[in-house]
């Protein structure tokens, strides 16, 4: 049998460039040691003390280093991919552009921990606590961080898009520009938290205590606050556009001059804060509301024939198959990000496509007065322009499979100057 | 100045009183930064705090203290008053028991706990990952804030670094190790004339 490792004989295999993929270092006192760029993928370090240890540039990629006490250590640019790191204290470790994507670091002890431009994409981190941790610019798109501690934490900038932070304690968090759309805050407490900027577009934030939050200038298009509680929360130049309460708030609730209201987020809707109020849900008075219509993601609408009348805006974010839209000349379609067209004939109105219409066989867009292409956007389908022809305006980096017809008019034109 | 001077082995007692207080101080912080982290920060830069002192605080007080709400200020008041009032409750049975019963108590509690977050790490579970965790973390602190109340500061510092199941197998060597020299001092005492 092979005896075990010691500190002294580890430090001189780094050192060569040796490669301890899957050594057992179970329990092993490294603390303080020399480990940079270390070859440990698949090591067994299951709680060994690496107390200070420098770790710069090392691979540990699906390393176990469950309960393993790494305080202090430096760990920049090391490669943690789907590293078990369940349990173990990371208390002020520099993890300065460290890949934990897919990690595990459930009950992890992260806090004042130096993560910034880190990489946590679909990391583990439930229970985690990451107290006064350094997260600016850091990844964490669709982890898990329910029930972790995030107070005090500096996360400017931060990627926590589709993450789910539900019954987390962000209280005092800075979390200025992040994006945060589609992530889950549900119960969260959100006490003094410094959201100015960022995004929650579609952000579920349901019984979330939000008390003297700083939301100014945030997008929270589409969040839900349904049973959250607000006191003196600053929703300042906030864009608010389907931001759902659930009630109606108390006076102290809100602070507040104005609000954008626009669909867009682009500041053509300004309003002040007690008309924002009146109707939180939608923000729309009654004309407005007979004319738009929505199909939100995951609604499916098939086989059917609509008319819009003019005025009307129509936004999908669903899917829509086989249906035929009939568009006033001045009504609008908007295909947002999500939304899909598939098969579906347009006939006239404004078109603006930032999802998909894609529709091979026949005319899809039959004299749209225009379309307009957003760099997300998708368009496969023949168009055939109106008399007036069609103002078309195409972002660049849009994909485009469209054949233009003339206008029909010239083309009768130019047959009667044929038959003539 | 001569009382100074007759009390020198008082004052190293008063001094070990105060080691102890200090790491029971910080075990019930540790306790209390689960649930707060941003109070027990707070409650950190204001300084050296004293058990009894911060015992004796009123809610009010404590609430003004820290810029916190009454019912945050009321959960750490009820952390310390808790604590003391345990502490008064069980008087001398860790001194008539002796250390190692204590001890054995809380450490059969802490394996139960390590026991049930095993094999609820076993499962898909989260909830039951979640709960079972914070138990085992909230025996851990109750086995540290014993070893506090001995002044066992290198003990302690020795078994933060440690797994759980490290930690338990070190105090059993430490409880194995109190039982053998309370057999050598009774044998020791009968033995002389």
């Amino acid at each position: 049998m092979m005896d075990k490792p010691t500190r002294a004989t580890i430090e001189q295999r780094v050192k060569m460039g040796e490669d301890l993929a899957r050594c057992d270092l179970r329990q092993l006192n490294l603390a303080g040691a020399k480990l940079a760029g270390a070859k440990l993928a698949r090591a067994d370090l299951e709680g060994a003390n690496l107390e200070n240890a420098d770790l710069a540039g090392a691979d540990l990629s699906g390393a176990s280093l469950r309960e393993a006490f790494i305080a202090g250590a430096n760990l920049e640019g090391a490669i943690l991919k789907k590293t078990d790191l369940d349990g173990a204290v990371l208390r002020g470790a520099k993890l300065k552009k460290a890949d934990l994507s897919r990690a595990n670091l459930e009950g992890t002890n992260l806090e004042g921990a130096d993560l910034e431009k880190a990489k946590l994409r679909y990391a583990q981190l439930d229970s985690a606590n990451l107290a006064n941790a350094m997260l600016a610019g850091a990844n964490f798109s669709q982890a898990d961080l329910d029930s972790a501690c995030l107070a005090g934490a500096k996360a400017e900038k931060s990627n926590f898009s589709r993450a789910s932070l539900a019954n987390t304690l962000l209280e005092g968090a800075n979390f200025r520009d992040a994006v945060l759309d589609e992530s889950v805050l549900r119960g969260a407490t959100l006490k003094r938290v410094n959201f100015q900027g960022a995004s929650l577009v579609e952000a579920d934030l349901e019984k979330a205590a939000c008390d003297a939050a700083d939301f100014s200038r945030a997008d929270l298009r589409r969040a839900r606050f349904v049973g959250a509680t607000f006191n003196k929360t600053v929703i300042e130049s906030a864009r608010v556009f389907g931001l759902e309460l659930g009630g109606t708030p108390h006076a102290d609730a809100f602070v507040a001059q104005r609000c954008d209201l626009s669909r867009e987020a682009d500041g053509s809707r300004w309003v002040t804060l007690p008309k924002f109020l009146k109707n939180p849900s939608g923000g729309e008075d009654g004309e407005d509301q007979r004319l738009r219509r929505y199909v939100g993601p995951g609604d499916v609408l098939k086989n059917a024939e609509l008319s819009f009348e003019s005025g009307a805006e129509v936004q999908v974010d669903g899917l829509l198959e086989h249906c035929e839209l009939n568009m006033a000349e001045d009504a609008s379609l908007i295909i947002g990000e999500s939304g899909v067209l598939e098969n579906c004939r347009v006939v006239g109105g404004r078109v603006r496509v930032n999802g998909c219409f894609l529709e091979r066989s026949r005319v899809g867009l039959d004299g749209p007065v225009e379309l307009v292409v957003s760099k997300q956007g998708a368009v496969a389908t023949t168009l055939q322009q109106p008399a007036t022809e069609t103002q078309f305006g195409f972002a660049a980096g849009c994909r485009l499979r469209l054949y233009i017809k003339e206008p029909q008019k010239r083309v009768e034109d130019s047959h009667a100057a044929r038959s003539n | 100045m001569a009382v100074d001077l007759a009390l020198s082995k008082r004052m190293d007692v008063t001094g070990q009183k105060a080691i102890r207080e200090r790491l029971i101080i910080d075990q019930l912080l540790e306790e209390l930064a689960q649930a707060h982290p941003m109070l027990t920060r707070r409650l950190k830069e204001q300084g050296p705090v004293s058990l009894e002192g911060l015992g004796r605080l009123s809610v009010a007080e404590l609430s003004a203290k820290l810029e916190a709400p009454l019912e945050t200020a009321a959960q750490v008041v009820s952390i310390f008053q808790g604590y003391l009032e345990a502490r008064v409750q069980r008087g001398p049975m860790v001194a008539l028991l002796g250390k190692s019963s204590a001890l054995k108590e809380r450490l059969s509690a802490l394996e139960a706990s390590a026991e049930a977050f095993d094999s609820a790490s076993e499962g898909d579970d989260s909830g039951a990952r979640r709960r079972t965790r914070k138990q085992r973390q909230t025996d851990v602190t109750q086995l540290n804030l014993l070893l506090a109340e001995f002044g066992e500061a290198k003990t302690l510092a020795e078994i933060e670094r440690c797994s759980v199941q490290a930690k338990i197998e070190r105090i059993q060597r430490w409880i194995g190790e109190q039982e053998v020299s309370s057999v050598r001092r009774a044998n020791k005492s009968s033995s002389a004339p």
